[in-house]
């Protein structure tokens, strides 16, 4: 027999809550251990934040000195729990370099990475889905194969060779897209967002089109970039799920049935082969909201990625403590919501137990 | 089809709500030539300029605040003018009393009047040990303010600033970020903040007399838009606006520049440079930098390194061959040879240590016998290279493997250790490096910031920045007597008594190159000035039609 018909059975909501709960609890102690993790970090990271903060320059003196307005000479438990009680209110230090808080500067910085990672994930996703599809429909055609041949270029061609030679070709040939930045801020006067939500705050505070369009048309090049390795990675997993799909009785029968290809692929197939799919893209999308520090980087995209980087190069020991513990954490929500979607969508996580 | 009708509806929805949205935000597109876009190297996170060390927020600074001084335009050697916040100054014959004259009718950015007890607090926040505005750190002020005895006022525009000991060196203190001049009203209110507060309030609340401010805060470190202030001193600036965006990768901003995607670069790549001199679309600014750098070789004993033996230093001295380097830099280096760099004060101009000047078969023959004779052969060296590019060392991998390639060639086994420029003090100072490939910037054409900070020491110790671990006790006694020397040419001699003492006896570094540095502008913006120091300004600057 075919599958069995388990869409109908009744929808079991006191088991998908338990389960969702069950995945909440989980990520407590997860997360508890991340803020353990990133606290010791910065005790972790060598040298003295004292030394780094005074430059070449630091005495002894001034150093204890330092020491002290920091609170760096307390018990380690005790800066753990203050650590801890500061992040749940948002607070996350000061940068020893800036003097800013560190809260301000990812507010900037986050959204950057999230616009560019909601841009690159949306057009992988678009892109990826669709090769796949038409390479499954025809196996072993020429589609088949161009498919899979730009899922292969995909995969194997280094980001940075990539961005720089997207870069020439687009902005420096042709002229058709920016080389970088995610405005042209020297058009602009009065652009003071209150976050990094660029294309947002044009469309919401600042109710300015044009700009609306100069920041999409800044994030288009950046964004195809890092579209290109997620792209590839969920075109061959298409495939290879509608590949099994395809060949499964249910559709054989459809098509026996007088059914056109079309529709039977997008209602019938492609509903049962993208499950592992969407698991794919929130891992994905995981990923690439830890900073794409390439492509951020090649299109001086000042994103959490860049951020990071430059924390680690002058040893600014309070903004790697907040990237780290908030990139854990993305990765943690992003999977946990992954792990629900993925119970909602797949009727046989929706049901096990009840049949 | 009925699809992409809802996409359609979907975007004009979107642009819809951005026509009706906001209103009243004060944003506008600003016109051709009225904005200049920076694109630089480094960024800026603090401008604050009492506690800032980075060159990237002096580049943002020296737009926002000025000095009592100003560098001179046009020279090689930096001279101190009379066209900063001073009209006038004299200076007591045996340099501890300088009296300073202040222009009348400037305003600072936040309205108050700049006079001389403005000057007086805004110095004082330097000068002051537990200034009670004081930011978390204050990198300079053991080295040019500490000696400092008084800040007095006589009247409404005259400044007394009174020294423990000559300070012949004082007017180019004068002319570094430290002492830039912040608004009174701006100090008091950083003493009222926390000091870990302050530094991150007066960079989003710019507080100069300069031509450029910045307007709503300060968002980030990577953008940061400056504003023309419309009361400045000079008459308002032309150009509206200037941003400062950051692009490490120094082949992209050049062709950006090249693009006329932005105006204003720094930093290109030397074997570029020919190519661009000949483009009419941009115009090149190259000059001589006061900056060098150098192979530091640890001297002292308790280090353990095999580096503490004379003989090992001049083998390795011996075996460095320079052309490499300056090839690295298309030829736009020049081979050092002593610690000054050309164009400054106390250079010993055709001068060469013994090592420098024997044939290269010879000085590899002897370096190889001094190695052998010492035990060294087959040894491992550490040996540090920073892991950004810096404006002497634009190539640092390449630069260490010469540098190891020229080693082994005499016996000896260079281990490469990269590593974050911010580590290296701390770990200098544990001994942990027999040898650091580094270099060093001058800002006031001053020598004794080479040779006080490179290669001499306090209390009997090395100084912070001392990473050959050098000091001998006579040699401290003699930097110092120079640093307080009064006649110019007396303080010549002194410095080149020292490099022609210094290399052949001890030997602690070896000399690498000095390097030009460049900046790049479109040819159509005109009106950009650039100091002796290598500062660049644009309050004269305009796009020509």
């Amino acid at each position: 027999m075919g599958r069995d018909n388990i869409a109908a059975r009744p929808y079991n909501s006191a088991l998908m809550l338990s389960h969702i709960l069950r995945r909440l609890l989980a990520a407590v102690p997860m997360l508890l251990a991340i803020s353990i993790a990133s606290f010791l970090l910065l005790h972790l990271l060598p040298g003295d934040p004292t030394a780094v903060l005074l430059g070449q320059e630091a005495t002894p003196e001034a150093m204890a000195q330092v020491r002290e307005e920091l609170g760096l000479n307390r018990p380690l438990h005790i800066q753990y729990i203050d650590f801890l009680g500061n992040v749940l209110r948002g607070d996350f230090g000061r940068s020893f370099f800036s003097g800013r808080p560190v809260a301000d500067e990812l507010v900037m910085r986050v959204p950057a990475t999230i616009e560019l990672a909601l841009a690159a994930m949306i057009i992988a996703s678009i892109v990826g889905i669709s090769l796949g599809v038409l390479a499954s429909v025809k196996p072993r055609s020429v589609v088949d194969f161009a498919c899979l041949g730009i899922a292969l270029i995909g995969v194997s061609m280094p980001i940075f060779w990539l961005g720089f030679l997207a870069q020439q070709m687009m902005a420096g040939k042709l002229g058709l897209l920016p080389f970088g930045g995610r405005y042209n801020a020297a058009n602009w006067q009065g652009f003071e967002p209150d976050t990094g939500f660029f294309i947002a705050e044009a469309i919401f505070t600042y109710g300015s089109p044009e700009l609306t369009l100069e920041l999409l048309h800044h994030l288009t090049l950046p964004a195809f970039v890092l579209a290109t390795v997620p792209t590839a990675l969920i075109a061959r997993m298409t495939r290879a799920n509608m590949l099994e799909v395809l060949s499964q009785d249910y559709i054989r029968t459809a098509r026996a049935k007088g059914l056109a290809m079309t529709p039977v692929v997008i209602r019938h197939a492609m509903r049962n082969a993208l499950i592992p799919v969407i698991t794919s893209i929130g891992t994905q999308f995981g990923y690439m909201l830890g900073g794409a520090v390439l492509t951020e980087t090649i299109f001086s995209w000042p994103g959490l990625g860049t951020y990071v980087v430059q924390a680690v190069i002058i040893l600014d020991g309070k903004p790697l403590q907040a990237s780290v513990l908030l990139i854990a954490t993305f990765f943690v929500v992003v999977n946990l919501l992954t792990d629900i979607s993925y119970s909602i969508i797949d009727p046989r996580l929706r049901h096990k137990g009840a049949g | 089809m009925t699809r992409l009708l809802w996409l359609a509806a979907f975007a004009a929805l979107v642009l819809g709500v951005s026509a009706c949205g906001g209103g009243n935000s004060g944003l506008k597109k600003v016109g051709a030539g009225k904005s200049i876009l920076v694109l630089r190297s480094d960024k800026s996170d603090n401008l604050d300029p009492h506690s800032t060390s980075s060159g990237g927020d002096v580049r943002v600074l020296s737009m926002m605040y000025e000095h009592l001084v100003s560098a001179s335009v046009g020279t090689a050697e930096v001279v101190w003018e009379k066209k900063g916040l001073a009209e006038d100054w004299t200076i007591s014959a045996d340099h501890t009393v300088y009296t300073f004259k202040i222009k009348k009718g400037i305003k600072f950015h936040d309205g108050a009047d700049l006079d001389a007890h403005a000057v007086k607090k805004s110095l004082d926040r330097m000068v002051v040990e537990n200034h009670p505005a004081r930011p978390t750190e204050r990198p300079y002020r053991d080295s040019y303010f500490k000696d400092i005895k008084s800040v007095e006022t006589t009247d409404d525009t005259t400044v007394v600033v009174t020294h423990k000991s000559p300070n012949p060196r004082f007017l180019g203190t004068l002319g570094i970020h430290s002492a830039m001049i912040i608004s009174p009203l701006a100090i008091e209110h950083l003493a009222t903040l926390k000091v870990e507060e302050r530094k991150a309030w007066i960079t989003s609340n710019p507080a100069g007399t300069g031509p450029y401010t910045i307007k709503g805060g300060y968002k980030d470190g990577t953008d940061i838009t400056l504003v023309a202030f419309d009361g400045y001193h000079g008459g308002a600036p032309k150009v509206e606006q200037i941003v400062f965006q950051t692009q490490t990768d120094m082949r992209t901003r050049t062709q950006r520049v090249l693009a006329g995607d932005v105006h204003f670069i720094d930093s290109l790549d030397p074997p570029d440079w020919e190519s661009i001199e000949k483009n009419p679309k941009v115009t090149l600014y190259t000059w001589q930098g006061q900056n060098l750098c150098y192979l530091a070789m640890n001297c002292l004993p308790s280090d353990g390194h095999i580096t503490s033996n004379r003989d090992v230093r001049e083998a390795i001295a011996l075996a460095i061959d320079r052309q490499p380097f300056v090839a690295k830099f298309a030829g736009r280096a020049k081979p050092q040879h002593v610690l000054i760099p050309p164009t400054m004060l106390g250079h010993p101009k055709g001068y060469r240590p013994k090592a420098d000047s024997t044939p290269r078969a010879e000085a590899l023959e002897r370096a190889r016998k001094l190695v052998k004779d010492a035990g060294a052969e087959g040894k491992e060296l550490k040996m540090y290279l920073p892991d950004t590019a810096r404006p002497y060392l634009l190539y640092p991998d390449e630069v260490a493997n010469f540098i190891q390639q020229q080693l082994a060639e005499v016996g000896l086994k260079v281990v490469l250790d990269k590593a974050p420029l911010a580590q290296l003090t701390e770990r200098v100072n544990k001994g942990e490096y027999p040898l650091v490939l580094i270099g060093w910037m001058g800002d006031t054409g001053e020598p004794h910031n080479f040779w006080g900070p490179l290669l001499s020491g306090v209390d009997g110790k090395p100084a912070g920045n001392n990473n050959t671990r050098f000091y001998h006790a006579d040699v401290a006694k003699k930097v110092d007597a120079a640093g307080v020397e009064t006649d110019l040419k007396k303080r010549a001699e002194l410095y080149y008594e020292l490099e022609k003492w210094v290399h052949d006896e001890f030997r602690p570094m070896v000399p690498l190159v000095s390097a030009e540095q460049s900046y790049a502008w479109v040819s159509n913006l005109k009106g950009v000035e650039v100091d002796s120091t290598g500062t660049f300004r644009f309050h004269k600057a305009y796009f020509e039609d």
